[in-house]
């Protein structure tokens, strides 16, 4: 006769595999989640290192511009840095760990702006009747800026307690939080938000208003008349011809080399019209052929499974620095 | 005649000794792998809050600045907080990144490690402008629970003694002499002792520290672009 078994082992050994099987798969997708956790971190810094490493290197290539020549125009070593960038900004192929040519694994972007073709927009904060805090109401005008705010920025900067006209707004410690004006020059972008109004400006406002003014230039009032922006020369009080004829000329290859020959670069820059006596005056008093504050944009991006990004957006001045150092850093923010 | 079928009494208790004693065996050495596990767990977690807490401390000394080199507008009554880099806390202007296509928003942020609300531990407080001008009171935000200490050190320059010439000149507080201009150090040493004896050091590097007080360039007359105001 048959003896027939009917053993549990099949039963307790299928369930132990399937125990053991369900925790495999457990730790695995741990692991596999602290490793991905641990690689993005990893390649985070490493873009952010690449990016600081941006930084210093146009500092580099700044102060050996300096050192080449005084004048500082669109197509320099600065504006135009290899003949394979794309508009003014260096494209460097990043290398994998371990390789100094071979693979690439990303891209660092570094892009150099002069802050000198801005207008200061500290000069906001002089007196109302001031030709420099009218071109500095023209300016914030043309940028959509209402003209409240302009008057508030002006009475943030300014020494006095008079509110300007229309809608200046001067210290009120009636109600907390007190809101009390700094009564000095801006030092930093993020200034633009303590005043009442700002943070409520579109962002296209307000880039548009970083492209066009500088808070980074100090108690010098001048433009480079071979980088500023056509829309600044207006706002000073040149005309629209005048402005659209020297870019034209700059454009052409026309570079102004001095202050001695500036004038008349400029007059043969404009032809036949050439420059009304007011506008000779203005070019007298507000141009330069030099730059020595500029920003600096680095963004690093190393190719990983998904794109991982690093963007240092720093202000480099080539003067007044301490301890003689030929470039130092005014403002940095790491995005 | 009938086929027998399952076990009997005595079978079943003998398999049941057998498995319980077989489980207790594996659970013994079980136990000495979980609390390895367990150890190496809440040290990395713990490792994990310190890096966090540092990073966090790291944002904020990357960008700092100087919000106001006149010292006149510092102090009491309405006036702004004089920043303090000491030993064991750290009281600074710094800028935070909000919102896309805004400007950073400007904060006065303070770092110290000891009892708040009578809970211990790395607090950190962030305020804006108005509010530090009114005394407004922040709310302190818990970094770091296991915090016990927090040392911090600073340096702008190199040794100027010729021994060490190549050496950072660490102090233990900035600035040292309150007659100095206001500017920010170069270099910031943290260190954080946790309640459980753990080490966790950094240096910050300040990128505008080297800078501090911007020296404005003075507005020049005439020749050179100088300016008109």
């Amino acid at each position: 006769m048959r003896h027939r078994r009917r053993g549990s082992l099949l039963v307790v050994t299928l369930w132990l595999v399937t125990m053991l099987a369900v925790l495999a798969v457990a730790i695995g997708r741990f692991l596999s989640r602290e490793v991905r956790l641990a690689r993005y971190h990893t390649v985070r810094q490493q873009a952010k290192a690449f990016a600081r490493g941006g930084v210093y290197l146009a500092m580099e290539r700044l102060r050996q511009d300096a050192e080449q020549d005084e004048v500082d125009w669109l197509a320099d070593d600065w504006a135009s840095p290899t003949p394979s960038a794309s508009e003014s900004a260096w494209l460097i192929d990043v290398p994998s760990a371990g390789s100094a040519t071979a693979q690439r694994r990303g891209t660092l972007v570094i892009r150099i702006i002069d802050e000198e073709r801005k207008f200061n927009l500290n000069a906001s904060g002089e007196a109302p009747a001031d030709p420099l805090a009218a071109a500095a109401r023209r300016l914030l005008s043309g940028l959509d800026v209402p003209s409240e705010l302009a008057a508030r920025l002006g009475d943030y900067i300014d020494a006095d307690n008079e509110p300007r006209d229309p809608g200046g707004l001067e210290s009120d410690v009636g109600q907390p939080p007190s809101y009390i004006t700094k009564g000095g020059p801006l030092l930093s972008w993020s200034e633009l938000l303590e005043i009442p109004g700002m943070a409520e400006l579109k962002p296209v406002t307000l880039g548009a208003l970083r492209s066009h003014s500088s808070v980074f230039l100090g108690a010098d009032r001048h433009v480079n008349v071979n980088t500023v922006h056509p829309d600044v020369l207006v706002a000073l009080g040149f005309s629209s011809n005048s402005a659209q004829a020297l870019q034209l000329c700059r454009n052409n290859g026309t570079v102004f080399t001095d202050q001695a020959t500036l004038l008349t670069t400029l007059e043969a820059c404009l032809g036949a019209d050439g420059l009304t006596s007011e506008e000779t005056t203005l070019a007298g008093t507000y141009f330069a052929t030099v730059s020595n504050t500029f920003t600096v944009v680095s963004e690093a991006v190393i190719d990983d499974r998904s794109p991982v990004r690093a963007r240092i957006e720093a202000v480099i001045r080539r003067t007044g620095c301490p301890s003689d150092a030929e470039a130092c850093i005014v403002a940095w923010v790491e995005g | 005649m009938r086929t027998a079928k399952g076990f009997t009494l005595v079978e079943l208790l003998i398999a049941a000794t057998m498995i319980a004693i077989l489980f207790v065996g594996i659970a013994a050495h079980l136990r000495g792998g979980l609390t390895v596990w367990r150890r190496a767990t809440d040290h990395g977690e713990a490792a994990q809050r310190m890096r966090v807490a540092l990073d966090r401390l790291e944002r904020d000394v990357v960008h700092a600045i100087v919000y106001d080199d006149r010292k006149e507008r510092y102090g009491a009554d309405g006036l702004l907080p004089l920043p303090g880099f000491g030993s064991g806390e750290l009281r600074f202007f710094t800028q935070t990144v909000t919102r896309s296509g805004y400007p950073p928003s400007l904060r006065l942020v303070t770092y110290q490690c000891s009892p708040s609300s009578a809970t211990p531990g790395l607090w950190r407080t962030s305020q804006a402008i108005a509010e530090a001008r009114g005394n407004i009171a922040p709310t302190p935000e818990a970094m770091l629970p296991e915090c016990a200490e927090l040392s911090l050190r600073y340096a702008f320059q190199l040794s100027e003694s010729s021994e060490a010439p190549s050496v950072m000149d660490w102090r233990p507080t900035w600035p040292d002499d309150p007659n100095e201009p206001l500017r920010l150090p170069r270099l910031v040493e943290v260190t954080i002792r946790s309640a459980a004896g753990r080490l966790a050091r950094r240096i910050i590097a300040v990128p505008v520290g080297q800078f501090g007080t911007p020296v404005l360039p003075p507005a020049e007359e005439g020749a050179g672009g100088g300016g008109g105001a």
